[in-house]
């Protein structure tokens, strides 16, 4: 896959690029769930500023990266984005964002995958040492979906957004690299196994395990 | 140019100026060098927005006696319902001045961020071997929130950053059986 960063069994991680900013507009703005906060409709012309704007830093304070199928039927196409935010390059840490687009994308392991993959990019390749995340609390899909990835429960911060006449919270969680490598493997025999007998059988006659998230 | 409500018999609290660029190590959040030039556009696009619009706001911390720049606090979501504080003390301050700045100056703006400007929770993160800016955020009735273990790196180790929250009373938003849309616009 042309200029992948890291690349896992269905997805890849490359740089975003300015051609990228139409597709992220569609997406958001076409938006149908709100468990992550109030919709609100963005131009094209808002993510090519930003897409320009995401290597203007080096080392960058945030890095961006395009989701991007790679399984023959769709090769390159995009469906969404992951996130390295607030880069302490100093203390090596950060927090983790990804997206999944459009809706009925979601549900299909594609922010499992992207996830490991834009972990295994922080701890492999930046040497990172500990990693945070944050969701808003009503947004219960994302929360355990992080539990499953390894983080740990690390508190929350009081009414940060409103719902449904009410303010609820963020919820924060923390993840060190030895965590995210006891989940890391825990998700690759989960993968292997979904797998269909066939693939299976063929990873036993190599005698190599199949890591979804080699390079490819 | 002192905000004396944000300042004490120590020290002053007051919005950076263009003279503040030689002084850039003391108030600049990142251990990173910054010449004179690039001090002084980082002190310019920091201050850009007049009448208290400036988000993040950061403002200088200097020793009354003789007007040193010590640090500075910067300041964010001031415009919202959930604020941030942050203090960096710089890297040549010594440690029991830096104590009396947490002691004297974290319940001084977190007070200012609840109770004057009327922010719903006011935050602040800290590394949790910074004993004396916690006991200055408990004095402000303020408690942990969220513990991130190892984000902070030390010659000795790592420690854990903390984030301490205060919080003030809830937003209400008038409902419409209680204020009629003639009575908001003052035409009724």
């Amino acid at each position: 896959m042309a200029n992948a960063i890291v690349s896992g069994a269905r997805l890849c991680l490359r740089p975003l690029d300015r051609e990228d900013a139409n597709a992220l507009a569609s997406f958001v703005t076409a938006e149908t769930e709100t468990v992550m906060g109030g919709r609100v409709p963005v131009s094209p012309l808002a993510f090519e500023r930003w897409i320009a704007s995401l290597d203007a830093a080096s080392p960058p304070p945030d890095i961006s990266l395009a989701v991007c199928l790679i399984d023959a039927a769709e090769p390159g196409h995009l469906i969404g984005v992951a996130t390295l935010r607030n880069i302490d390059w100093v203390n090596r840490t950060a927090e983790t964002g990804i997206g999944i687009y459009p809706a009925t994308r979601r549900g299909q392991g594609y922010g499992a995958e992207a996830k490991h993959l834009l972990l295994s990019y922080a701890f492999d390749r930046l040497h990172l040492h500990a990693i945070h995340a944050t969701v808003w609390e009503p947004n219960t899909r994302s929360a355990a979906a992080v539990i499953r990835q390894g983080y740990r429960p690390a508190g929350r911060t009081r009414w940060s957004d409103p719902a449904h006449g009410t303010f609820r919270d963020t919820l924060y969680f923390d993840l060190l690299r030895p965590e995210w490598e006891a989940a890391h493997r825990e998700w690759m025999a989960r993968s292997v196994a979904a797998l269909p007998d066939a693939v299976n059988a063929a990873d036993a006659k190599a005698e190599v395990p199949g890591d979804p998230t080699e390079p490819a | 140019m002192e905000a004396s409500y944000l300042s004490t018999a120590r020290f002053v609290v007051r919005p950076g100026g263009a003279d503040d660029a030689e002084s850039a190590s003391a108030w600049l959040p990142l251990p990173f060098p910054l010449s004179r030039e690039r001090a002084e556009t980082t002190l310019r696009d920091a201050n850009a927005a007049p009448w208290g619009h400036q988000d993040p706001l950061d403002l200088l911390v200097c020793r009354r006696a003789d007007g040193v720049v010590l640090g500075a606090f910067r300041l964010t979501g001031l415009a919202g319902r959930v604020g941030t504080c942050r203090l960096t003390i710089g890297p040549v301050v010594a440690a029991d001045e830096g104590d009396a700045i947490r002691t004297d100056l974290i319940p001084v703006m977190v007070r200012w961020m609840r109770d004057e400007l009327g922010l719903m929770t006011v935050g602040m993160w800290l590394p949790s071997d910074d004993g004396s800016g916690i006991a200055a955020a408990g004095s402000t009735g303020m408690t942990l929130a969220v513990r991130l273990r190892e984000h902070v790196d030390r010659p000795g180790g790592r420690v854990d950053l903390l984030r301490f929250e205060a919080v003030g009373k809830p937003w209400m938003i008038p409902g419409g059986e209680d204020r009629s849309t003639s009575e908001v616009r003052g035409d009724g």
